[in-house]
Order: C-alpha cells, then structure tokens, then sequence
C-alpha cells in the first residue's frame, strides 16, 4: 500500500510536469506561432517558404519583454505574407526559447540554421547572450538582428571591427546611456551623481560606465560608484553610503526587479532625490513599487505608441491582448522588417550570405514601427537613432515622454 | 563616516540577518531534530511565497490573514516534502547523506514547478504598511524588517517552547536521540517526524510571504535558504537559538564587508569568514558537536 502511495505521488509530481510542458515557450521546442497573443500567421504554402526565427526568452526572469517580442515578430510576419509575402514566397517565423541562457541560444541558434535551415535570425535582448552568440554566426553566416544593446554583441573586442554576422536595431547602450547622461546635465542640472549597477551584468555595466565617462567630460562628479550582483537583494548597504555622500541623483541602470528594489529601498531610506534609469523602468517597474510613490524618476524609453510611425502597432496588440504594450513588441516587428528588406532585394533569398551582405549594405532607411532605420555597415548599429525620455505620473498608471535625445 | 551612518549601516546589518534569521530557524529546526541540512526547506519558501501573493495580492486579505494562510500552506507543504523526498529513507534507514541529496532535488523540483506554470515572472505582494519606516532622527528603521525580527524571535520562543515543555517536544527529543529506541518506548516516531516537518513548513510559510514582501515573489526566492544553512553553520548546527545569533551575525558582517570592500568580493569574503570562525570554533556559537552530520 505505500509503495502505491509513493507511485502514486511519482505519477503525480510527472503529470505536474507534463502538464507545464504542454504549454509554449518550452525549450528547444519550435512553438510556431502558436502564441494565443499573436496574430496568425499565414498558411505554409508548399516548398518556397522563405524560414526565419527568432531566439527569445519567453520563460526567463525576461519573459514579458520575449513573450512581446515574439508577437511583434509575428505581427510583421503577417503583414508580410499578407501583402504577398517576399516576391511571392512566405516568410514562416520559428520561435525558440532560451530562457535567458547564452548555452540554450547557442544550441537553439545551431538548430535554426542546420536543421530549420533559417536564412536570418531575430535575436534575443539580453546582452550577455549577444556576446555570446557573436562568433557563432560568424562561423555559421547566419545573420541576427536583435536588440541586445551592449556594444560587444557588435563589435570584436579583439579587431575592433564590427562581429560581420550581427546587427542591432536599436540604440546601443552607450548611446543610450550617453543619452540619458545628456538629459541629466542639461535639463536636470545634475551637478553630482552617485551610481548604483549590477556588476555581473553587461547590460549594467555598459551603461554605467559611459555614463559616468559622459558626465564627468561636462563637469559633473561622480561621488559613488556602488555595485551589486545579480542574486543579490538587499541594497541598502551600498545605498546608504550612496546617500551619506548627498548626491543631486542616483543612476540605476539594472533589470525590472533590481531598479524596483533600489528604488523602494533608496525611497525607505529617506533619498528624495533624482533616480535615473535605462529602459527597464517601464512596466512591470509600476506594479513592484506598489506603495511607494513614484516620483522624481526619469528614465529611457525607446518607443511611443502614440506616435504617426508605431501607433497601429500599439494598437492592435492593445486589441489582442488587452493590455498596453511593451516596447519589447516594437523590437520584434522592426527586426522582421530589416530582415524582409534585405530578403526582398536578394537574387537568392535561401542564401544567408547574401542576406546578411544585404542588411549589411541596403538597411537605408528602412520603414519600421520606430521610423525609418539605418544601420552603419562599419559598426553594425543603427545611426541618427535616438531616445525618449520618460517618467511615470504619479498615479504610477501611466508613462510621459519628455524629450528625444539622439546620440 | 559619521556616527549616524554607522548606526544606520548596523541597522542595515540586523534587518538582512533578521530575514536570514526567519529561514534559519526552519533550517535548524529539521537539523536539530532529524540531523540533515534540509535544503528543500527552499522549495517550500518559495512555494509559500507564491502563496503569500495570492493571498494578499491577489485576493486582497489582510497582512495578518495572509501570514497565517501562508503558514497553513507551508505546513502542509512541509508534510508533502516529507512523504516525497525522505519518508521512504526513513523506512529504509538509508545514510544522512541520501537525506542531504534528496532535499536537494526536492527543493529544486519546487522551484522548477513555479517556473513552469508562472514562469520567472517577478510578483509584488501589496505592502504591509502604508507608511513603511519608523524614523529616529536620521537613523531610518523599515517597519517591515522590524517586524520580521519580532515574528523570527516569537516563532523561535514558541518552537523552543514546544520542544522543551510539551510530551510532543520530549518526544521530538527522544526521536532526535534514538529513533529506534523511541519506537521501542511507544512513540510513534514518524508522526514526530512528520510533524517536525509540519513546524518546519510552518515555519517555511511564514519567511515564505515575509521575503516575498520584502523582495517581490519569484520561483527562485527560496535560493536564499543558502543563507540560512550559512547562518546555521555559524550558530551552531542544531542549535536554535544559535541559529538566530549566527544569522544577525551574518546579516551584520555582509553589510560591513559590503561597505568597506565593495559587494563583488563580498561573497567570496562570507566564505572565508566562515571557515577560519569555524577553524576557531567548531561547534557554532552555541552548537554541539554532532556525529554523521550531512
């Protein structure tokens, strides 16, 4: 009788598991677009399918931003094939999850290109998988089109010279963060900042630091330079040594989570001065700082959904699913749309090379829900390509946009 | 440095130990009674935690009701880790070891089932106060932390109640001493077992919604029962009240550390705090020394 007890716990704890299994976004599995979320994409026409995919996190700590993404990728897949998909072929879309893991990108990116066959690859927006994922596609010729910001996704740290098989399609974050260190000095008056970062974080530690190389040039002095990691909770250690050095503002540039409990923990402490951010502050920031008022916060955002280029986006994913979206959904339509334009003007559009040969050299102003993007054939990156600047109302339910800083 | 910003950094110090006292003492309580490191005792904050959301979060009840809930959920959790992960070593008077290994797994299936149906989503759990600090001049105390330092010290007092004054506390004793000569006294000794996991559940539940308070709720919250298995080691494996001292004292070295060399060689500096206080002192600050540990 107990040994039936403990199988039938066993039985239990498997079908537990197979029960979440069931549900998309599993690893190394292809998920489609099967995103109850996403609009549906166009029926596979029998061979002549052009094959792209996409590496996101739809299960890890960047879930919500993957899980937009990949509607936003959807979302202008089917605009594609519905417009008559490239020169008459579909485009199909393969999404895999990597949970934030730069050894699951790298194993999903091998599977797109030799057994999915992909020609083009939207990537992921972690930057620490980036880099990561950089000489891989050197050596596949598969090309990816993400958003992970950190300048060495791009660039060779070695040859200075950009990685030939990766693009970024948004600001990088040193001009992201040379941005918001603009705004600070010239319309904050910030004249002494402390910085608070996640040391073993790329994506902090490439804004931290142009950050501060930015504004100490205009005169402005850093009084603390304090870090955490990742698995770390607890800030007010290095927050009240922050605070005991009086500083105009306190830059924060780390993951939702992080820059909620730097924020509460820096307001707990009685800090009511300038908090200044990335572009993690936008939701789900507003509901983790839930009782505590959110004010003197500034931070980066990339996208506005009200504006003449994005606003059929917003709203057609506030349409489907309810809720405003993130800009994550933004980055996932603007990398299909690179990659579509590179596929229509190419001789063979089943021959990567080629396609990354084009993005490389035809991305001129190509129409995306941000406007129009050109990528610098040198660097890799996007040029003449800005920011917003943003703050929550004090409701906490709603973002202002203050300014648009170019880097 | 001012006066002023060392007393703060002390009380910065005492609120981190307090929230590794409140997963100290579930930790030591299954130490000192079955003599294994429980780190499935994470898997159950964690579970808890989410529990603590849905309570308070979710269907709004107050921060007493939510506790209390947690608690509950805890509990019975507690009991389900131990039918899973040990009832069948018990049976099989397997090593400490395989207790040790097994709690392990178990904490990770935990965490791993969080991860499926809500992914690593973070959740924020409503605050407990609507003014959150009690202010003394400069020195800034969070009424949270507070209260996580009075509720760790009233659980402590009420389990050292229960095990020192009550037949269920003698019996938890003997079981503790011999488990095999308890049954031969006519002690069912895994109903004392399975309710020590019942406390120690209880107890999980409890540092489960006040974490998920402090922190936002995630499926990994639960990893920071390392630092109750550190605080315990300093306190005296097995010793309860030990325990609490090891995890304040850990809670206070952290932020010293943090401050003066940075948070990055921090860690690193933890461990090596801990093995000369160890070299110093084996048995813990108040611990005694116990055969086959694992």
């Amino acid at each position: 009788m107990k040994k039936r007890g403990l199988l039938a716990a066993l039985l239990a704890v498997i079908m537990i598991l197979t029960a979440g299994c069931s549900s998309e976004g599993k690893s190394s599995t292809p998920v489609g677009s099967q995103n109850s979320n996403a609009p549906s994409i166009g029926k596979t026409s029998e061979g002549g399918d052009i094959i792209i995919g996409t590496l996101l996190d739809t299960s890890a700590s960047m879930a919500a931003a993957g899980k937009a993404t990949v509607w936003g990728a959807d979302y202008a897949v089917k605009e594609i094939n519905d417009a008559g998909g490239i020169n008459g072929r579909k485009l199909k879309i393969i999404h895999y999850d990597v949970k934030g893991d730069p050894n699951e990108s790298i194993t999903a990116y091998n599977r797109l290109v030799d057994q999915d066959k992909a020609v083009a690859v939207v990537g992921p927006g972690l930057s620490n998988i980036g880099i990561a994922l950089a000489p891989v596609a050197e050596d596949k010729k598969v090309p990816i089109v993400s958003h992970f910001m950190d300048e060495r996704a791009t660039t060779n740290e070695k040859t200075k010279a950009a990685w030939k098989y990766i693009y970024l399609a948004e600001p990088s974050c040193n001009q992201q963060a040379e941005a918001i260190a603009a705004y600070s000095v010239e319309k904050l008056n910030v004249k002494t900042v402390a910085i608070l970062y996640d040391s073993s974080n790329a994506y902090s530690t490439t804004h931290a630091i142009p950050y501060q190389k930015y504004v100490e040039s205009k005169g402005v002095k850093v009084v603390a330079s304090e870090s955490f990691t990742s698995d770390a909770k607890d800030y007010k250690a290095q927050l009240t040594k922050i605070i005991s050095t009086k500083p105009d503002a306190i830059f924060v540039p780390a993951y939702a989570q992080q820059n909620a409990l730097a924020y509460k923990q820096a307001r707990e402490l009685g800090y009511t001065g300038l908090i200044i951010g990335n572009n993690t502050y936008s939701a789900p920031f507003n509901t983790l700082v839930q009782g505590t008022p959110i004010s003197n916060l500034f931070f980066i955002y990339n996208v506005d959904f009200q504006s003449a280029n994005t606003k059929f986006l917003g709203d057609a994913y506030k349409s489907a699913n309810g809720t405003d979206p993130l800009p994550n959904v933004a980055f996932g339509y603007d990398n299909v749309k690179i990659i579509a334009n590179a596929l229509k003007l190419a001789k063979n559009p089943n021959d990567s090379v080629e396609v990354n040969s084009l993005i490389e050299t035809k991305t001129t102003a190509v129409k995306t829900s941000s406007g129009p993007i050109t990528i610098d054939p040198t660097t890799h990156r996007p040029s003449g390509m800005g920011v917003f600047i943003a703050k929550w109302d004090e409701s906490g339910k709603k973002i202002s946009l203050l300014d648009y800083y170019k880097s | 440095m001012n006066v002023t910003f060392l007393i703060q950094q002390l009380i910065n110090g005492l609120s981190r130990g307090a929230v590794y006292a409140l997963i100290a003492v579930g930790f030591a309580l299954i130490f000192s009674v079955l003599k294994f490191s429980n780190f499935g005792h994470g898997g159950l904050i964690s579970v808890s935690a989410f529990a603590g959301y849905f309570f308070a979060g979710v269907l709004k009840f107050n921060p007493v009701v939510s506790v209390i809930l947690s608690a509950v959920v805890g509990a019975l959790l507690g009991v389900l880790l131990d039918f899973i992960a040990f009832k069948n070593l018990r049976k099989h008077k397997s090593p400490s070891i395989y207790y040790f290994v097994s709690s392990i797994t178990a904490g990770i299936l935990f965490m791993n089932v969080l991860t499926i149906f809500f992914g690593t989503t973070f959740y924020s759990i409503p605050p407990f106060f609507s003014q959150p600090t009690i202010n003394l001049g400069n020195i800034i105390i969070a009424k949270l932390d507070a209260t996580i330092f009075i509720v760790c010290s009233v659980l402590l007092a009420a389990v050292m109640l229960v095990i020192n004054k009550t037949s269920l506390g003698l019996a938890l004793r003997a079981v503790s001493m011999d488990a095999d000569t308890a049954k031969l006294m006519g002690m069912n000794s895994n109903a004392v077992v399975t309710f020590t996991f019942l406390i120690a559940g209880m107890l999980a539940g409890v540092s489960g919604i006040f974490l998920g308070a402090n922190f936002t709720v995630d499926p990994f919250i639960g990893n920071m029962v390392a630092k109750g298995f550190i605080a315990s080691v300093v306190g005296g494996l097995g010793s309860l009240p030990g325990s609490i001292a090891g995890a304040l004292m850990l809670g206070v070295i952290e932020v010293i550390l943090t401050t003066a060399c940075g948070d990055i060689i921090t860690p690193a500096l933890i461990f090596v705090f801990m093995l000369i206080f160890l070299l110093i002192r084996p048995q813990g600050i108040s611990g005694k020394f116990i055969q086959e540990k694992a």
